[in-house]
């Protein structure tokens, strides 16, 4: 076509083009001139033109406006349509014992639901469901009529009872995936281990002291699918696996935790008290074996659990020790050379102090004791004479030493760690009252950490709850602790020892904490407690702490009951708690006896 | 004119291998696009564009160059024939390409959908799997649990120990006092034999393997003895031997029963003993045991027990300070 155009136009313009000029101009000039026959083509080109540029204006903004204007909002809306994502939820730490065996567990489950509209038949469901969920059907009927769509019906089965529902095929019924937390032990230490919510989020103890740490992050799995659901096979897809939670092993064992709570929960029936406590320490660790309470809850019902229970009264409360913090006193004397073992003191029937009188627990006349004496037999008045050697300023400076009113360093929620007056604020009866263990406070944990730092030979260790945070791919980490800190030299934690030997012996005063074949010490406390609603004194905290063997001793106990009503001292009540836990916690750990013989300190009368 | 033109197909043809000039003379190209070659533009006027062109210019130095061999060259020109012929095989191969890749693309895709349901299959095996270990491990959890633990032993008649005992078994010391363990007549479980553990469900298969199955008629003393002469040791023989017969006493007032911990020896030691006094009265109760205790070189610790109670500390009135 152009071809010929070329060829017959020049033929005809030549003649007008020449005396023009050559070239293009004259082309173009020459198709005008060509008139009527060529205006048609030309004028139609040019509306062409003008209508295909309109056109392609208009196709070129629309482009604009979808490609760069909207075009992000647009590709993200056609994404949203076929793409699906998924939050995989991270599954919660586990808490083990010291041997790894599950205090908690989160363990797979189902929720069951209803879409109400599809029930056809609600009795013949609510029959079917009844006996698979344990309820009566008609407690049912009423959530399975109605025009609503989504109706929980159960929570938290476990994936099997939701496996024989689903085999029935009901209508209109379905379940959706959630997990639950499991405490395979139950009551076995749940005071420490605390418990979840609905939610799955620690409400109490560990669980939610941890809370951070054991969640996790979720992850994230998108995929883009077809008209039938299914994943297109070369889709864009991303997936970010979710981190599970961080494990917590404790230093609890299970086995010693759970005898511990049935001695302590035998005794506060059998001495109707209020509570009681026991804590099992291994000193050479500070790591505490039990930690229990009475009365206590089932973890996997705290709903059911009167809330009072819920706590961890060994370290969520705390009391005046009483008797067994002469051991504080008589360290403190000991380690400043004060006195020894051997020394003897002149006890009077009655002390006045400060314009008090100070008795002690039996009337006696005037008495000659040795230091070990007045630790076994507990005499108030053979305390004091023994702290005014040192003073009230070194007995403070030994108290604080020794932890009292300081934080355990345990991260426990609500933990209270007692109080003790600074020295400058001591009346005249606060040195007597404070040496036998009245008018200051501490929580079981430290009572028995006392007793621990004695048994490490003088040196105290941050007591430890938490061994280690073990991370999914199973490395450890270990819990920040407290440097060791030398309380008082060796020597004096081994002279102590033998006196607190000769307690449990005879003329002590808890014979009946012995146990046969070995070699062990504690000290009795009968303390008066504090009661604040009224102000007063009133009832008392029996306790008993003693560790075994003493001449090696690897394990500490304390037992702490809470106004008994049935009995008062701490060797009558906490004395048998104490051989209970001790004997079985021996053969836990499988330590031996020494098999030395009993040290033989003179004690006086 | 036509001559020129020659020399330009000429020129194709000799410099058919030069990329520069090649585009430019391409039969289906317009040659009025070429001043040079432009057929309608006079002799003259053509002189005056090849002058002014120095690509003209060089077309016509070049031309001149292979000016008499014309026919020939027009000659080589010919393959564009066997390209005619390769179109058909081209066009079967492309065809075929094609035809290959649409239906690897179905296949691909096909296996890709065998794919998706083999692991959607895999997946929901995997759910039912990993359900069915973890209600397998929450059932072990809750059987291991301490309490399900000692509930199962005291159903054995299993009580705990009161004194904790080892046996050294490299020197065959005995560590520790042994004493009888509570307990009375009523409890005393009838003795596992293994036929029992196997007929048994579950967690009882496990006791199978324990020791507390060993045969109950072996006498006591014979395996007291033998145990400690098999560690090569007379005095801890004779010191087993004195045992056995202390315990003799003891069994008027209770039968034994032993904690499971202990090493193997001891268990065996306890099972002769269970099944010593498992032919012999005994009611004693908690309290009787202690008596009968007191009898015996034990005595001296049970009485400074029942002395203990008495002798209790007490506390004093303290002002609030």
């Amino acid at each position: 076509m152009s071809r010929t155009t070329t060829r017959t136009a020049p033929a005809t313009r030549r003649p007008v083009s020449r005396p023009d000029s050559g070239g293009r101009g004259g082309y173009g000039r020459g198709v005008g001139a060509r008139g009527i026959e060529m205006a048609n083509p030309r004028k139609r080109g040019t509306i062409l033109l003008i209508v295909t540029g309109l056109l392609l204006t208009l196709f070129a903004g629309r482009l604009i406006e979808i490609q760069a204007v909207r075009g992000e909002a647009l590709a993200s809306e056609a994404l949203g349509q076929r793409m699906r994502v998924l939050e995989i939820p991270a599954v919660r730490g586990s808490i083990t014992d010291n041997d790894g065996e599950p205090l908690a567990v989160t363990m797979e489950a189902r929720n069951l639901t209803a879409d109400q509209t599809l029930v056809t038949d609600p009795v013949a469901v609510a029959t079917a469901l009844g006996p698979i969920l344990g309820v009566d059907p008609a407690v049912l009927v009423p959530r399975l009529t109605g025009d609503r769509r989504f109706v929980y019906m159960a929570k938290s089965l476990t994936p099997e009872t939701w496996n024989r529902i689903n085999e029935l095929r009901l209508p209109g019924i379905f379940s959706e995936p959630t997990s639950r937390r499991v405490y395979p032990a139950g009551e076995v230490g749940a005071n420490v281990v605390g418990f979840v919510g609905d939610e799955g989020t620690g409400l109490g103890g560990l669980e939610y002291a941890y809370e951070d740490l054991l969640t996790g992050t979720p992850g994230e799995m998108s995929y883009e699918r077809g008209p039938g659901g299914r994943a297109i096979p070369t889709g864009a897809r991303s997936l970010t696996e979710a981190k599970p939670g961080v494990d917590v092993r404790l230093t609890i064992d299970r086995d010693i935790q759970y005898m511990a709570q049935e001695a302590i929960a035998d005794q506060v029936r059998a001495s109707q008290s209020d509570s009681g406590t026991v804590v099992v320490m291994d000193p050479r660790t500070g790591d505490i074996l039990a930690m229990a309470t009475a009365p206590t809850f089932d973890a996997n019902d705290p709903g059911s659990a009167d809330p009072k229970v819920l706590g961890n009264r060994a370290l969520t409360e705390v009391f005046e020790p009483g008797s067994t913090a002469k051991l504080m006193t008589i360290a403190a004397v000991v380690n400043e050379g004060a006195a020894d073992a051997y020394s003897w003191f002149k006890i009077p029937p009655i002390l006045v102090r400060g314009g008090e009188e100070f008795p002690d627990h039996t009337p006696h006349g005037t008495l000659n004791l040795t230091l070990a004496g007045i630790m076994a037999k507990s005499s108030n008045i053979g305390t004091i004479l023994a702290a005014e050697r040192i003073g009230g300023r070194q007995l403070e400076r030994y108290l604080r030493k020794f932890g009292t009113a300081e934080p355990t360093g345990i991260v426990f929620p609500g933990e209270a760690s007692g109080s003790l007056l600074p020295r400058d604020s001591w009346s005249a009866t606060s040195l007597p009252t404070i040496a036998f263990g009245q008018g200051f406070s501490m929580n079981a944990v430290q009572a028995a950490s006392v007793f621990a730092t004695i048994a490490n030979d003088g040196v105290r260790l941050q007591p430890r709850l938490v061994d280690a945070f073990v991370q999914a791919d199973g490395t450890e980490e270990l819990p920040e602790t407290a440097e060791p800190a030398r309380v008082v030299s060796s020597s004096t934690a081994r002279q102590v020892r033998a006196m607190l030997e000769t307690v449990v012996g005879p003329g002590g005063t808890a014979p009946n904490a012995g146990i046969p074949g070995y070699r062990v010490g504690g000290k009795t406390g009968t303390a008066q407690a504090f009661d604040e609603t009224c102000g007063c004194y009133r009832g008392v905290v029996a306790s008993f702490i003693g560790m075994a063997p003493i001449d090696d001793p690897q394990l500490v106990v304390g037992v702490f009951l809470d106004n008994p009503r049935n009995g008062r001292y701490g060797g009558e009540l906490g004395g048998p708690v104490f051989q209970r836990v001790m004997t079985y916690a021996l053969q836990a750990r499988q330590i031996p006896p020494t098999g030395t013989k009993a040290s033989h300190l003179p004690l006086g009368g | 004119m036509s001559a020129l033109r020659k020399h330009h197909i000429d020129d194709l043809s000799s410099l058919s291998s030069d990329p520069a000039t090649t585009p430019s003379v391409a039969p289906g190209v317009d040659p009025s696009v070429d001043p040079s070659v432009d057929p309608s533009i006079g002799p003259s006027e053509r002189d005056v564009a090849v002058a002014g062109n120095p690509a003209g210019t060089e077309y016509v130095t070049r031309g001149a160059r292979s000016h008499k061999s014309a026919r020939p060259h027009l000659r080589m020109v010919s393959p564009l024939r066997p390209e005619r012929a390769s179109r058909g095989v081209f066009a079967i191969v492309v065809t075929g390409v094609l035809a290959i890749g649409m239906i690897s693309i179905l296949l691909i895709n096909t296996s890709l959908a065998q794919g998706a349901f083999t692991i959607s299959e895999l997946k929901t095996e995997q759910t039912a799997l990993l359900q069915q270990e973890q209600a397998l491990a929450e059932s072990v959890a809750a059987m291991a649990a301490p309490e399900a633990l000692e509930q199962q032993a005291r159903a054995m008649g299993m009580v705990p120990s009161e004194n904790p005992v080892f046996l050294d078994v490299e020197t065959g010391k005995v560590l520790g006092k042994p004493k009888p363990a509570p307990g009375t007549r009523a409890t005393m479980p009838r003795l596992l034999t293994p036929a029992d553990a196997t007929a048994a469900e579950g967690v009882d298969n496990a006791l199978a393997g324990l020791p507390v199955a060993a045969d109950p008629t072996l006498d006591p003393a014979a395996v007291d003895a033998a145990a400690a002469q098999a560690a090569g040791n007379e005095a801890a023989a004779q010191a087993a031997a004195n045992e056995t017969a202390s315990a003799e006493a003891a069994r008027n007032a209770d039968p034994l029963a032993e904690n499971s911990l202990w090493e193997e020896a001891v268990i065996i030691d306890v099972t002769d003993e269970l099944a010593a006094a498992s032919g012999r009265d005994g009611k004693g109760g908690k309290g009787d045991n202690k008596g009968e205790n007191k009898g015996d070189n034990k005595g001296a610790k049970s009485d400074s027990k029942a002395d203990a109670a008495s002798s209790d500390e007490g506390l004093v009135a303290v002002p609030v300070p």
